[in-house]
């Protein structure tokens, strides 16, 4: 048959089967045409009582609809609840009920749909038809908080404003488990932390968990969109923020925001804030004034007064996260004369009423939760033929039906021209609705993949019709059908089908896709090929090969030669299950044996050993090959980090014979044990090129090796005094003598570092020196690496990146760390001096003139008496002569280097203690500046100026005293 | 204050330079001091001694010239002050090498001996005018006769001033000590022979027990006859006695 028709349309599979039928608006003609020609009956559980999950009864919809409908004899409001996990159906049966009850003019009617339900909507909805003043002026409320919160950004501000309030000021003595001063500072961090700028914009931001809480509330949900419950709360994974993140916050916030990379404190303040949520929510989005018992209240006397009922229908209670707890308060006050009796259905998914407590252990409690097997493979046909064929018909000509056929559904299949031939190749429902482009068994194997454990109709409509209908678009005309695409995400490796007729079929099929698919998907018994895989290969155009599953089973090894369990662990493998640890062990020890069995026997020159012995691993060179790198995906063993060179196996059939093969051999020793040994050759290739990059690698490692051991022993000799001597550098790094007078950190560093100069020697011994295949080491030329040796010997620290074999790369960090190490501590007590000499001594200081002039200053000032002490001079010329040479310039050199970053080269900066020098200075400059000091308050307590005053009394004395004698010469 | 050491020291050594010149000045000072107070003093001195010989002169008290060699050494003298006098007054003349140098501390010294020599001189006259003045019996003592102390204490202090050699006495004081010798001199030449007409009026025990008891030695008890006991016990004399042990 070469017609191959595609008799549904896209769009309309993709109308029919939304992910939720609450897309399906209600009272549009088109939507209830398909809702109508889609539903399918399935069992419901009826529990046992409320708030349990065990199941006293499987009933019908037709049961829960008269449940719902019978006449109420009391006032307690008749509440049925509708529970299940989320695409179980349950808004499905709501929708159904609302459907299904007639027109009934006692009752007023309010349905709740998921589709665009934001709180606001759902208040409206409440009051539709209810004018009370109360109900006036809560519209009016909702109109103004419309207003108010105009766009996303400001209602997530307010949001997190009313969070904040609530977090801080509500005065609930206990949450949950939390009460006390632990409640007290959990409220106090929570609400610093929502009241954060920077922390509220990181929760605000696009895609955050503020935004998807307040879209929902602010615009209900999206009808392609699947929410979920989690979506209408805040997690804990809504905190996970990256402290960097918050750069720009305060100190505290800081701290919080770290605090919360902790999960208990996390959870906590998540818990905290989402207890509140529900509250900030109704708040904002609802109005804070808002009391909907008294709306409700207003809203059931006005019904009362019309001589109605209420009659309410709720698709999802969990997306009226935020009023919730008052609807559940509203809808379980009694009727009273003046208050209208209430009946609902509610539909909320399985565990949110244990939050709910007003409603977990009141009203009748149904579930969709129901195992697939109860439904029944003919209904489960049946229902997705009906999806099918709604997609087939198309929504506009249901409706157009509907109208003129009243309940009957048109089947596209009556009208269809290839209805004989197509049903008898694939099949059709009970109901007559052809299972095409599948066939039964296809149908069911998918419905089985989708839905393994439960009910669970929303994945069966996505994976097995919307998803597999779109490849049959896409690939009948090609005459590809059924590709790899068809059914990849529930079984892309056909596991069906062992990886050797699996190998088979892509080896000789002509079309090995379309083959795959049919013998695992279409036959009665995968992968025999059966009539109905041949009816349907032939419909499709796919060519079958003719290899009989007996064929491929005789090619597996006996069960003598490999037990059952473990024959089939490799199959399982390639089909997604993990490979066992002691499996992959065995496989991975063979390969790695073989490998190391052609390299001792290779002519590269490279020594084979074991790491250690008894060690799994070999050194190859410089280079370890390592059991784990053999990898094979998802096996035991894989965590450990990916080796420079590995032989990878993925979870293909190709290497899952190969695997296979290995495995027995390592087994029973074999060669020929899988496949006739065809394995083995196919391996070879592999081998080869591992055994070829593990070689390069070596010589890879020596090169590097070398570089990186004399790199250690360069910088390592520095700490040798024939390095101050400027001698032959081979020699001095090979025999360094420490030089003297070292600081301690320098010391230290000298004595750590000791093992990793001698691993660096054992290196250069191993790789200077190569053998002939398994034979001793000979010496090897070490002039190759002379101007290597020149290079390190002028080295001041190791060079990054580190390279090397894995364990030199560690020796490197190590001798990298511990001199790093050695110049912060050095540089730290150098530091320390040279701030205490620099407030005694300028580094400008010309030492040289400053001694000349000093000295001349202090024989000056002993001389004259001037110096404090008597035995100042015999003070100073002891700290003259304790002046060590080139002191100065040790000062100098380090003064400029004070403030530069200290990275491991700093050391030789300060290798040789510096500190003697610069205390000498210290101690010379300290006792100079004593000196000074003192005999400046001498001199400046001292003298008179004589004047001219002076010089005139004295003359005129003595020309008195002269006249006087002039008269006694003259008197006598 | 520069933190550099090397210029510090320099500044401190500068420092102690101008330590040294301001030392030197202070040298200087004490040079001129000193030689300002001893031209001073001598001065005085000089000056002093011409009043004082004028005052004498009006006592009849006549110091005599200077010897000739003094009066050599008064012109030797001043010449070289007002030679150095005449240096004084060269800006640039190191006044402590000039104040301390031989020509003026001899000329000091010339001018002060020459104050002391007529200083000498004065007191000498003075000296010997009060050896011209003592009276003759000032040696013998003068009995504290009960009702005549007055008489008796004036007596006795011109007889200790009269005594008393003029040794050492200023030369501004030697005219004030010439007066109160005179003084003295005449108390002694009136008053004596009053005080010898009361004892010569008393009983001869009496007399001869007062005598004995102004002497140094005192008197013995065996002058304490029942005579003189009756004497001493009259009511007006009793409680003026004391005896003492010796």
């Amino acid at each position: 048959m070469s017609v191959r028709p595609i008799c549904w349309r896209r769009a309309d599979i993709q109308f029919a089967t939304q992910v939720d039928v609450g897309g399906l608006e209600l009272d549009d003609p088109r939507a209830d045409a398909v809702f109508l020609a889609i539903h399918q009956q399935v069992p419901i559980g009826r529990l046992q009582k409320a708030g349990t999950t065990e199941t006293a009864a499987i009933v019908s919809e037709d049961d829960i609809l008269a449940d719902f409908t019978r006449d109420l004899s009391s006032n307690e409001p008749h509440l049925l609840f509708v529970t299940g996990e989320p695409g179980t159906g349950k808004s499905h049966l709501v929708r159904w009920l609302r459907s299904s009850i007639t027109d009934r003019p006692n009752w007023h009617v309010v349905y709740i749909e998921k589709r665009n339900t934001s709180l606001r909507r759902v208040i409206e909805r409440i009051l539709t038809g209810v004018g009370g003043p109360k109900a006036t002026a809560l519209l009016t409320r909702l109109d103004e908080t419309a207003i108010r919160l105009s766009s996303t950004n400001e209602a997530m501000l307010a949001l997190l404003g009313a969070l904040e309030r609530l977090v801080r000021f509500d005065d609930a003595p206990s949450i949950g488990n939390l009460k006390g001063a632990e409640l007290a500072e959990l409220r106090e961090k929570a609400g610093r932390l929502v009241g954060d700028y920077t922390f509220k914009t990181k929760l605000s931001r696009p895609g955050g968990p503020i935004e998807r809480i307040t879209n929902l509330a602010l615009h209900g949900t999206d009808p392609g969109q699947d929410v979920g419950e989690q979506d209408l709360h805040l997690l804990p994974e809504d905190l996970e923020i990256d402290p960097e993140d918050l750069a720009g916050a305060g100190a505290e916030v800081g701290r919080l925001v770290r605090a919360l990379a902790n999960a208990s404190f996390r959870r906590s303040i998540a818990d905290l804030l989402d207890h509140y949520l529900a509250r900030a929510k109704g708040e904002v989005f609802t109005g804070r004034a808002t009391d909907l018992l008294d709306v409700f209240e207003e809203v059931r006397r006005e019904v009362a007064t019309r001589g109605q009922e209420l009659c309410l229908f709720i698709e999802d209670l969990v997306l009226l996260h935020g009023i919730d707890t008052h609807l559940a308060q509203a809808l379980t006050v009694p009727a009273t004369r003046d208050l209208c009796r209430i009946r609902a259905v509610i539909a909320v998914t399985s565990g949110y009423l244990r939050d709910v407590t007003t409603f977990a252990e009141r009203g009748v409690h149904y579930t969709m939760d129901v195992e697939r097997t109860r439904v029944g493979p003919e209904p489960l046909r049946a229902f997705v033929a009906r999806y099918m064929n709604a997609g087939r018909v198309g929504a506009d000509e249901l409706a157009a039906s509907r109208k003129t056929r009243n309940s009957a559904v048109l089947n596209a299949c009556d009208a269809c021209p290839y209805h004989d031939p197509c049903h008898d190749v694939f099949g059709h429902s009970a109901d007559g609705h052809g299972l095409y482009p599948f066939n039964r068994p296809a149908l069911d194997r998918m419905v089985s993949l989708a839905s393994p454990g439960g009910f669970d109709p929303r994945n069966i409509l996505r994976e097995v019709v919307r998803a597999p209908l779109e490849v049959a678009e896409d690939e009948l005309m090609a005459g590809v059908f059924p590709s790899a695409r068809f059914a990849a995400t529930l079984d892309a490796n056909r596991t069906d089908l062992g990886p050797e007729l699996r190998e088979l079929i892509r080896q000789r099929s002509a079309s090995p896709d379309a083959e795959l698919s049919l013998r695992a998907f279409y036959a009665e018994s995968p992968p025999r090929v059966d009539e109905e895989v041949r009816a349907a290969a032939n419909y499709f155009g796919a060519a079958l090969t003719d290899i009989d599953i007996d064929e491929a089973e005789v090619e597996e090894p006996t069960e003598e030669r490999r037990p059952g369990p473990q024959r089939d662990e490799i199959d399982r493998w390639v089909n997604g299950d993990r490979l066992s640890a002691e499996t992959a062990r065995a496989i991975r020890r063979w390969i790695l044996d073989t490998v190391v069995a052609r390299l001792q026997a290779g002519p590269h020159g490279f020594q084979v050993r074991r790491v250690r012995k008894g060690a799994s691993d070999w050194q190859i060179g410089a280079h370890t090959v390592r059991l784990v790198d053999v990898r094979i995906k998802d096996a035991g063993g894989e965590g450990a980090i990916e080796g420079e060179v590995t032989l990878s196996f993925d979870r293909i059939d190709a290497d899952a014979l190969l695997l296979k093969g290995v495995l027995a051999a390592a087994r029973t020793g074999r060669l020929d044990g899988s496949e006739f040994g065809q394995w083995f050759f196919a391996l070879q290739t592999r081998l080869s090129k591992f055994e070829s990059e593990v070689i390069e690698a070596a010589r890879r490692s020596v090169s590097a090796d070398v570089g990186s051991a004399l790199a250690v022993l360069g910088v390592y000799h520095r700490l040798s005094d024939a390095h101050a001597d400027g001698g032959s550098p081979l020699t001095e790094m090979l025999r360094p003598a420490r030089r003297d007078g070292l600081h301690t950190a320098a010391a230290t560093f000298a004595e750590k570092a000791v093992r990793h100069r001698e691993r660096a020697l054992m290196v250069l011994r191993d790789r200077l020196t190569q053998s002939k295949g398994a034979g001793a080491p000979s010496v090897f030329d070490a002039g190759a690496v002379l101007a290597d040796v020149r290079a390190a010997a002028n080295l001041q620290c190791l060079r990054q990146p580190f390279t090397g074999s894995e364990d030199l790369v560690h020796v490197l960090s190590a001798f990298d760390r511990a001199q790093r190490d050695a110049a912060v501590a050095a540089w730290r007590d150098v530091n320390t001096e040279l701030r205490r000499l620099r407030d005694v001594l300028s580094v400008d200081e010309d030492l040289a003139g400053a001694l000349d002039e000093l000295d001349r200053f202090v024989d000056d000032a002993h001389a004259r008496g001037l110096l404090p002490e008597a035995d100042s001079r015999d003070r100073y010329r002891e700290r003259r002569q304790g002046l060590i040479t080139n002191a100065m310039e040790t000062y100098r050199r380090l003064a400029r280097r004070m403030s530069d970053p200290v990275g491991p080269e700093s050391l030789w900066e300060v290798a040789v203690d510096p500190g003697p020098a610069l205390r000498s200075l210290g101690e010379y400059a300290e006792e100079v500046t004593r000196l000074l000091t003192g005999v400046g308050l001498k001199l400046a307590a001292s003298g008179t100026e004589v004047g001219e005053g002076d010089r005139q009394v004295v003359h005129d004395a003595f020309r008195e005293l002269a006249d006087r004698l002039d008269q006694l010469e003259k008197h006598g | 204050m520069s933190t550099v050491l090397k210029d510090q020291a320099a500044a401190a050594r500068l420092a102690i330079a101008e330590s040294d010149r301001r030392s030197k000045n202070e040298a200087e000072l004490a040079a001129i001091a000193a030689a300002r107070n001893r031209a001073k003093t001598a001065t005085e001195l000089i000056a002093q001694a011409f009043s004082v010989r004028s005052t004498l002169a009006d006592h009849a008290v006549v110091v005599p010239p200077l010897a000739a060699h003094r009066r050599k050494e008064a012109g030797d003298g001043r010449t070289g002050l007002r030679r150095a006098a005449t240096q004084l007054t060269d800006p640039d003349r190191q006044l402590t090498g000039l104040l301390n140098g031989q020509s003026v501390q001899s000329a000091l010294k010339q001018a002060e001996d020459l104050a002391k020599a007529l200083t000498s001189s004065a007191q000498a006259a003075v000296e010997e005018r009060r050896k011209a003045l003592r009276p003759d019996g000032l040696d013998s003592p003068v009995p504290d006769i009960p009702g005549h102390a007055s008489i008796v204490f004036k007596l006795r202090t011109a007889k200790a001033r009269l005594e008393e050699a003029v040794i050492a006495v200023a030369l501004s004081a030697l005219p004030e000590r010439l007066r109160r010798l005179e003084e003295a001199a005449d108390t002694w030449r009136a008053l004596r022979p009053i005080l010898d007409a009361h004892i010569a009026a008393l009983p001869p025990a009496i007399q001869r027990f007062f005598q004995a008891a102004a002497t140094e030695a005192g008197a013995p008890w065996s002058l304490v006859t029942p005579e003189v006991r009756s004497w001493l016990d009259e009511p007006d004399r009793r409680d003026q006695y004391r005896v003492r042990l010796g």
